[in-house]
């Protein structure tokens, strides 16, 4: 599939969309599943939206409202409130497949200390049978929810009528044995292990191993290792707390396994610096394998530099050679075979580096971005202000700045470029820096495993985008 | 761009200066009257205005730049102690990094108040850069509040890193004794092994008359680890930081113990200082 990141962005839909804002709501978390059939969302109020993509069925249809003129066979996510008369089959919609709560707010007794319900992380599982497993984590607690579907139901009991009440024995005068009958499709998530009381810190990252028996959970300070099936028990392997509380210097912000090789896991820390583990090597990982640091530009250096330099989320690519960081102001690619320099930076919106101390008093200079590649590792994509999102394509070096909001951009519209300007004089069309929103922050954004369709989170509204196909 | 956003760029503060240089060659400026009695040599008539205008300017990006790193003290401390209040506890990242960025505001601030009272130094030459740049720089951190003012000009007269060293231990004995004693009634459950850190690290300008308690960028870290939920004390070290903040000035105790590599922040204060010294050397 081509992929143009310039122009064919298509605005799909909007799920999950609310007029007014709730903080509740707010989306903390996206996710697709391995197949990226499923794309599940966690918010602050602790629930869990699973979105399913509907089978596809090939369909030629020309739509009054089809905006791309004699383009035939056109992609379509559309809201059902606009769906036209004449649509009978639709293709590749992502709907809501299922909710739940998945982790209810909590007071430490303790320490006097309420636990939020935010849900921090969702990882999914891949796919082993009929039923959907995913890891969802708040600050404390891990657990593990089996996602099933059920279509049948038992019908016929002897002992039990149909409302289920006991019969009358006495009344019993023949036998006959129950049979399954179809019913309306209920999607049901059942907690199958909660793993809880082993992070004295908040947990920012889960990640599971490509083993698919074991997971880690990292907090602040600690990097635990799990089994899916123990519950009580959990391995320390990395811990970088100093013994004296006094001298810490730097926290862990982000933790993932390597995509292929099981005894290999990196995490970064505040300071912008990412460490390459090996299991194998020692049971605690303390002493990392691989170092990763860039020295720091004296150029660039800044009140804020040690802010801006902790890193804010570190991904492995899909082949498993590069890892990609994602600090305030930058993404940088790096290759596991180079330890000095990332061998890739992109700049993310290098005009707010000048506005550092305002960004500080409003608390925007904490906001912790995510990145993301896509399957192929040739674009990465991160958030921004102003419901502004960025994409860089690694080959050509191109980059194009895209916003997810309504009133921008109509459904399967084709999405418009954006353009911050810097300078004095303001073109047609450019945002000026001070104009900028930012309250509205893309923190958290999804890339389907195999194909060009991204789920952006703009606080409590979620966009899918893709491209258009000819 | 907010003028808060200005203070800290080490560039900018230069093309203000130079900017102010040049206002003042072409305007003429009252500061060459003060400026006279500083210089030595009087027959260099038409360079009499520049040193003392390029103090003034240095006194007001100093005071401006102090003002700001107070701003952002205050700021800093309001959000940590806000910070308490959030569902969820104290988030240790979060504390980590307003505590960095109020140990750099100390620094700058600190740093600021040192260098606008450096253009009283004699420009003595040689001897003023050399001495003076490697203890700037690791004094960077200590200043002179503004009630040592006066006996600023006694350890600078000097210059001699001899006689002031014999100061140091001398002077810092009580202090540790005050600093530990201190350390300890704030619950503070470390060992003294700081308090053996804090002579080493003290300034050779620093006056007696300490009260500040240790960094409280330090001591941030500390509570939520101990038990999350100790912020009693917290906020007690924390209210007791910020007035003996305002009321004393800045100063006192060594912002790191060496877990705390090198004061990166410090850089750009050291900058903007040992240009200055050159600058006014030059003149």
């Amino acid at each position: 599939m081509e992929e143009d990141i310039d122009t064919r962005k298509i605005n799909n839909s909007f799920l999950r969309d609310h007029s007014y804002a709730t903080e509740a709501d707010i989306i903390s978390t996206v996710e697709f599943n391995h197949t990226g059939e499923l794309l599940a969302t966690g918010d602050k109020g602790g629930r869990v939206v699973i979105f399913q993509r509907e089978q596809e069925v090939l369909v030629e249809e020309q739509t009054p409202d089809v905006v791309l003129g004699s383009i035939l066979r056109v992609l379509k996510f559309s809201l059902p409130s606009l769906q036209s008369k004449n649509q009978v089959h639709r293709r590749g919609e992502y709907n809501v497949y299922s909710t739940f709560q998945s982790h209810e707010p909590e007071f430490d007794y303790l320490k006097s200390l309420e636990i939020e319900e935010k849900i921090n992380k969702i990882r999914w599982l891949p796919q082993q049978n009929a039923a959907y497993f995913l890891l969802s984590t708040n600050d404390k607690t891990v657990k593990l929810w089996k996602v099933s579907e059920r279509d049948k139901r038992p019908e016929g009991y002897n002992l039990k009528d149909e409302e289920g009440r006991l019969r009358d024995p006495a009344t019993i005068t023949t036998l006959r044995v129950p049979v399954l009958r179809p019913m309306d499709l209920m999607v049901e998530a059942t907690p199958r292990r909660v793993f809880a009381n082993a992070h004295t810190y908040h947990i920012n990252s889960i990640s599971v191993n490509s083993d698919y028996e074991t997971y880690m959970s990292a907090d602040d300070l600690r990097i635990n290792l799990w089994n899916f099936e123990i519950t009580n028990q959990s391995f320390n392997i990395v811990d970088i707390k100093p013994a004296n509380m006094e001298e810490l210097t730097e926290v862990i912000t982000a933790a993932e396994f390597h995509p292929h090789h099981c005894n290999t896991f990196v995490y970064s820390s505040s300071k912008g610096t990412i460490r390459l583990c090996d299991m194998r090597a020692s049971a605690l990982c303390d002493r990392h394998t691989k170092f990763f640091e860039e020295p720091e530009d004296p150029s660039n250096r800044s009140f804020f530099s040690e802010i801006i330099s902790s890193i804010s989320d570190v991904k492995f690519s899909h082949s498993g050679r590069y890892i990609m960081t994602r600090d305030y102001l930058t993404v940088k690619v790096w290759d596991l075979n180079m330890e000095n320099r990332p061998i890739e930076t992109y700049q993310v919106h290098d005009y707010l580096r000048s506005k550092l101390c305002s960004l500080y008093e409003n608390d925007c200079i904490f906001d912790k971005f995510e990145c993301v590649w896509n399957g192929s590792d040739s674009v990465i994509m991160t958030g921004s202000y102003n419901n502004f999102f960025r994409m860089f394509d690694r080959n050509t070096k191109r980059d194009v700045t895209l916003e997810a909001s309504r009133e921008n951009s109509k459904p399967r519209a084709i999405l418009k470029p954006r353009k911050v300007c810097v300078g004095g004089k303001r073109r047609k069309d450019e945002i000026s820096v001070d104009s900028l929103d930012f309250s509205k922050k893309i923190l958290h954004t999804a890339w389907h495993p195999s194909e060009n369709i991204i789920a952006v989170a703009a606080t409590n509204n979620l966009y899918i985008f893709q491209d258009k196909v000819n | 761009m907010r003028p808060s956003d200005w203070a800290w760029r080490l560039r900018d503060v230069i093309l203000v200066l130079l900017k102010g240089l040049r206002r003042a060659s072409r305007a003429g400026t009252s500061s060459s009257a003060r400026a006279g009695a500083s210089l030595s040599s009087g027959s260099i008539a038409r360079l009499k205005p520049f040193p003392a205008l390029l103090r003034d300017l240095v006194e007001r990006a100093g005071m401006e730049a102090q003002k700001e790193a107070q701003r952002i003290m205050t700021l800093s401390v309001w959000k940590m102690y806000h910070s308490r209040m959030q569902r969820g506890g104290l988030r240790l990242h979060r504390s980590l990094q307003l505590s960095l960025v109020m140990r750099s505001a100390r620094e700058l601030y600190l740093s600021a108040k040192v260098e606008a009272h450096q253009p009283e130094f004699p420009p003595s030459g040689g001897t003023l850069d050399p001495r003076l740049r490697p203890p700037r720089e690791a004094d960077a951190a200590m200043g002179a509040a503004p009630p040592d003012a006066e006996q600023l000009p006694e350890p600078m007269d000097t210059q001699e890193e001899a006689p002031r060293a014999p100061e140091t231990p001398a002077r810092c004995d009580p202090p540790p004794a005050r600093v530990s004693r201190k350390r300890r009634s704030s619950s503070h459950p470390s060992d003294g092994g700081d308090a053996g850190l804090v002579p080493s690290k003290k300034a050779r300008l620093e006056e007696a008359a300490r009260e500040e308690a240790p960094e409280v960028a330090d001591r941030l870290p500390l509570p939520p680890a101990q038990t999350e939920g100790a912020f009693p004390n917290l906020a007690r070290v924390l209210q007791r930081r910020f007035s003996s903040l305002l009321n004393c000035g800045p100063s006192g105790s060594p912002p790191t113990p060496p877990a705390c590599e090198a004061k990166p922040a410090c850089r750009p204060a050291d900058n903007m200082l040992s240009v200055l010294v050159r600058a006014v050397v030059a003149f």
